[in-house]
Parts: structure tokens; sequence; C-alpha cells
């Protein structure tokens, strides 16, 4: 929740705050292990794993781009003691169709700290890796 | 399960259940010189992954080793090696029990010539192997011992498929049969 | 042969060394070693021995995948402790109980000559309150219920050389899938063997029967002797702790019947198969 309020709900009846575009990046950290070779998209990419929820929530940590920027900071910040991570991003739009909602969730570690929230299939992980870009490619 | 007072020769026989029966092969036990294996197509090899002291043993080896085995092997390693935290989300270490498991599917689903997949760990713990090739995304995740996660996509026949096997996985060798030379 | 076909056959004398019954379900949350002392205290009256021991580890059957070689870990170190295992004994070694945060176990074993065999259902019953222990300490100590996930029976038998079997050649004498060759090759200097069988109950297969015979001397007098050990090993027959009760149940029905088709009708004589 943000400063106590409960979260704002979209669409889906999922947390969702409409305040984040659909053009918003959400930045997650990948690592090193989660990178693999796409031979039908003709790249490396993140794993479909890269974006499972945590175990015992329905939601997974990512950074809101535009956040960290506006503060003055490069996109390197968000790999600073993780080292030989990429940063990947998707876009807000992009979790929403899939039936996710997207939030702010600042807490002690980032101010840009944010949540997409939402049961996540196989198919759905592997739309958002097949979707995602590099904002840090793999080293 | 405990027996120790016989002087049978017998390893702790528990341990023998997570061994698959040899077929018309009777082998014998680590001791009293009834382990023997100079041919270099019977018996057992030990596989090492540089940077790491993990020793694997396949066996039995009646045929040459699969092409995809040292990658996959290699893979191994690091995932056993992970710490906890490794996905900087509170991951916790990789189950050994899951991964061997799904390193044994492989052994006994994917025959030589197959692309070797990619192993990647999973933030409970668990492995998965994926194949991104030839228009088909095909994700097998070991989720416990005995149940197995599939999806399957293929862009060229439009088929999609998305279950969660247990006990029964006589679908995996349908999905994995799709993948390799053949394929095409 | 048996008035009644439904009965399992029976022996007055059956050469069983020791008796399994265990239950593997999913890994308690948070259960690990100062628990295992904690549980001790309901166990402690009966079996006042306790021990440690490396853990089993998971195993399931699982169908529709052919058989393939096997890779294990034969060295290396990982991340993490393994989940103990403590056997809680009585005081001749006897009677046991085993816990792991994933499995409980109940053993008899014929420490020595005097002990008789004391029948399925008594061990049956000592199992069923081993788990209605367990059961209980889980709940008083907010811990989630078991959910079992596989069970097995294990009978170890030891066939002893006697009367009908002298050397460990002559597994023809015991075991009657063994048949004699034609003539080439001499009494073999001794034979192992293993088959597994699909434990089936109208068409549906409920897991599996293991069966190995291998041959060992006992320390004692260097007498030879076979050693049969049966496994039947599956999920369990339909919901909860009943599910269970059923599988151990046929379980132990394959186990019997399963023994006596693979031994001797000579054999059968020696333990006193009752009629």
């Amino acid at each position: 929740m943000t400063n106590g309020a409960p979260y704002p709900t979209g669409p889906h009846g999922l947390p969702d705050d409409p305040e984040i575009s659909d053009e918003t990046a959400l930045w997650r950290r990948v690592f090193p292990g989660w990178w693999i070779t796409d031979e039908n998209q003709g790249r490396v990419r993140p794993t479909s794993k890269a974006f499972q929820n945590y175990p015992d929530k329905p939601c997974l940590s990512i950074l809101i781009g535009e956040m960290v920027t506006a503060r003055g900071d490069e996109p390197s910040t968000a790999l600073e003691g993780f080292d030989g991570y990429a940063l990947a991003a998707i876009t807000a739009g992009l979790a929403r169709t899939h039936n996710q909602g997207v939030v702010h969730d600042p807490n002690d570690e980032d101010a840009a700290h944010g949540l997409v929230y939402g049961h996540k299939t196989d198919s759905i992980r592997s739309r958002l890796a097949k979707g995602s870009v590099w904002v840090i490619p793999p080293p | 399960m405990t027996l120790g007072s016989i002087s049978s020769g017998l390893d702790d026989p528990t341990m023998r259940h997570t061994y698959a029966v040899k077929n018309a092969y009777v082998w014998g036990y680590p001791h009293q010189g009834r382990r023997s294996y100079p041919s270099t197509l019977t018996g057992y090899r030990l596989f090492t992954v540089p940077g790491y002291d993990f020793e694997f043993k396949m066996e039995p080896m009646i045929d040459l080793q699969p092409s995809w085995l040292d990658s996959v092997i290699s893979s191994a390693a690091r995932l056993l090696a992970l710490e906890p935290n490794w996905d900087s989300y509170g991951a916790p270490p990789i189950d050994p029990d899951r991964l061997f498991y799904g390193l044994n599917l492989l052994t006994s689903l994917l025959p030589s010539g197959t692309p070797a997949p990619a192993v990647v760990p999973t933030n409970s713990g668990g492995v998965q192997f994926e194949w991104h090739t030839q228009g088909i995304d095909l994700e097998l995740e070991v989720i416990a011992v005995g149940k197995v996660n599939l999806f399957y996509e293929n862009e060229l026949t439009g088929e999609t498929s998305e279950r969660e096997l247990a006990f029964d996985l006589s679908d995996l060798s349908p999905a994995i049969s799709h993948l390799g030379p053949q394929a095409l | 042969m048996t008035s009644n076909p439904s009965k399992l056959p029976e022996y007055r004398k059956p050469p069983v060394a020791e008796v399994a019954l265990s239950v593997q379900f999913q890994p308690i949350p948070g259960f690990g070693f100062p628990h295992m002392g904690l549980l001790w205290a309901e166990f402690k009256k009966e079996l006042p021995v306790v021990q440690q021991h490396p853990p089993l580890p998971r195993t399931v059957e699982d169908f529709g995948v052919p058989v393939g070689p096997r890779i294990t870990l034969e060295a290396g170190m990982m991340q993490g402790f393994p989940s103990p295992r403590v056997w809680f004994l009585d005081k001749a070694g006897a009677e046991l109980v085993q816990v792991q945060n994933d499995r409980l176990v109940v053993n008899w074993r014929k420490v020595d000559d005097g002990l008789q065999y004391p029948r399925y259902n008594t061990v049956r019953a000592r199992f069923d309150e081993a788990i209605a222990k367990f059961r209980r300490f889980l709940r008083d100590h907010d811990f989630p219920d078991m959910a079992p996930d596989q069970c097995e029976v294990t009978y170890v038998n030891h066939c002893l050389a006697g009367e009908v079997w002298s050397d460990l050649g002559e597994i023809d004498r015991v075991v009657s899938m063994w048949r004699g060759l034609d003539g080439f090759l001499p009494n073999p200097e001794e034979v192992q063997f293993a088959a597994r069988y699909q434990i089936t109950d109208d068409q549906e297969i409920l897991g599996r029967l293991h069966v190995t015979v291998e041959p060992a001397r006992r320390i004692s007098d260097h007498r030879p002797l076979l050693v049969m050990q049966l496994v039947a090993r599956g999920a369990p027959v339909g919901d909860g702790l009943e599910g269970v009760g059923r599988f151990l149940d046929v379980g132990h029905e394959w186990i019997v019947r399963g023994f006596t088709s693979i031994t001797t009708p000579e054999m059968h004589a020696e333990w006193e198969r009752l009629e």
C-alpha cells in the first residue's frame, strides 16, 4: 500500500494505478542465469521465469523507469550491487493487456519501486518476456 | 531401509529407490569387486565442470553420451552453486531433488541430436528447461519431484498447450518429439 | 491352496527380516531439528533411543516416461544443509519411527532370531498411531497438516540356505522365475536380479512393485542367504490419510501375492504355508 492507503483498483479488479500510463517503462532486474537465446526471435532475451510472481504474493517487483530518470539517476543505478545482472523493461500497457495491474509501491530500497499484480500463467509470462526490451543488455 | 547388520555387500537399500531398473543388466555393488567397467560403452561416466567442485555420474552408459549432455551438466553445476537471494528478490537455493529429477527426465526423453535446452532456476527453488527454436516454444518446469508444468506453443501450427502433469507424464514425449533434427 | 481365494497367502514361518511402512508428503516449511527434539517427547516412552541419519531423497513413481540412464551427484557441496532425518527406536532396536520434514516411516526389524514377525496388521496399527501423534504435533505447533503424495510398503526377506538349497547358484530352487540353462554353462556362482511391475486395479495404474533378489552371507556364521526385497510404491488411493491407508493395504497385498508367485513351492513348504 502507498502511505498506508489501499492501492487503486483497475478494471481487472486488481491493484492498478491509472496514473501510470500504458507507455510507462517498468524495469526488471535480470539475474545472469535468466537470459536465453530465442532462435525464433533471433535474439537473447529474458526467460519467462524472469517475470514470475513472488512465491507467496500475487505480484512481482519492478522499478518505474521514468521515476528513476526523473530524479536524475541513470538506469545503471538500478543494478548497483548486482554485478553481472541486466535490466529489462516491459511497458505497463503490455502488462495490462495480459490481465495485470501496475502500482507504485515505494519502499526502503527505492522510491521508484512498483509492483505488477496478477496471476501469471506460463503464456502470460512468455508474452511479457518476449515483449521485453533491454535497458541494460547482458554483459 | 535400515539394515546394516548383515554382511550382504549392500548399499543402503533406500538409495536404490532413485535408480531405474536396468532391464536386462544386472549391476553389482561397490563392494567386493563386483563393479568393473572396462568397456567404454557400459558402466558409468563421471562429469566435472571447470570452476565447480561438483562431479556428476551418469549410468548406465550403454551408448555414446547424448549431444546435449555437456551443456546441461554445466548448467546444473551453476544452479547447484547458487546462493540464497540469487535473483535479488529473495529466491532460495535450488532444490537438488527437483534438479536431478528434471535431469533424469531429460535422459529418459531427449534423444541425442535434440537441441540442448536452456536450464534456468526458478524463484521457488525449482528448475525449468526451455527451448525456443524451429517456431516452437517449449518450457518444462519441475515444480516438485513427480510434478511438471508443460508449456508448448507452435507459431507455425498455432498449437498451444499449458498444463500441469503429476505422476502421469506421458504427454512429455509427444511435446519433446516436435524438437530435434527430425522436426520440420 | 487356500480354500478362500481372496484370502492372502499366509506362512507360519515367513522369512521376513524387516517391514517398513512409509508416507512421503510435501515438505513442511520450517520443520527441522529443534522440532524433531520436541516431537521425540511424543514417542520417548516406547522409543527412548534416538539416532540421526542423512535424509532420504524424495522418490515418486511416475508413468509414461521410458527408463533411461540416471544422472546423480557423485561429489560436491551445495548451498544449505539437507533436512535431517531422525530415528526413534525401542531399546532392542526392533521397532522404530523415522521422521524428516517430508517423510514418516515406521519399521519393524528382526534384530535377533527369537523375534517373531508381528504381522502386517500390528505394524500398520503402529503406523497409524505414529501418524496420529505426528499430526497432533503439527497442529499443536502451528504447522500445516501433512499433504501426502507417495506411500511405500517395503518387505525385506532373508531366505537362509538350508534344506531346500545350499549354495548361492541354486537360485532356481528358491525363485520360480529362474529357469535352468541348456547344459553348457555350469551353475552360476551367484545370481542377482531386479524386476518391476505396475500395480493396477481394474486397469487403473496405482503404483509399482519393485522386486530385487541379491546374494549375501550372514556375518555370524557366513551362511549363504538370498535377500528378497519387495517395495510397493505409489500415490495415495484417494484423499487424505484414508488414501494413504488404502495404498498401504494394496501394496501389502501385492507384496504378499507377488512374493508367493516368485518363490517355489519347496520354499513355501519350508516357510510352512498355511492351507
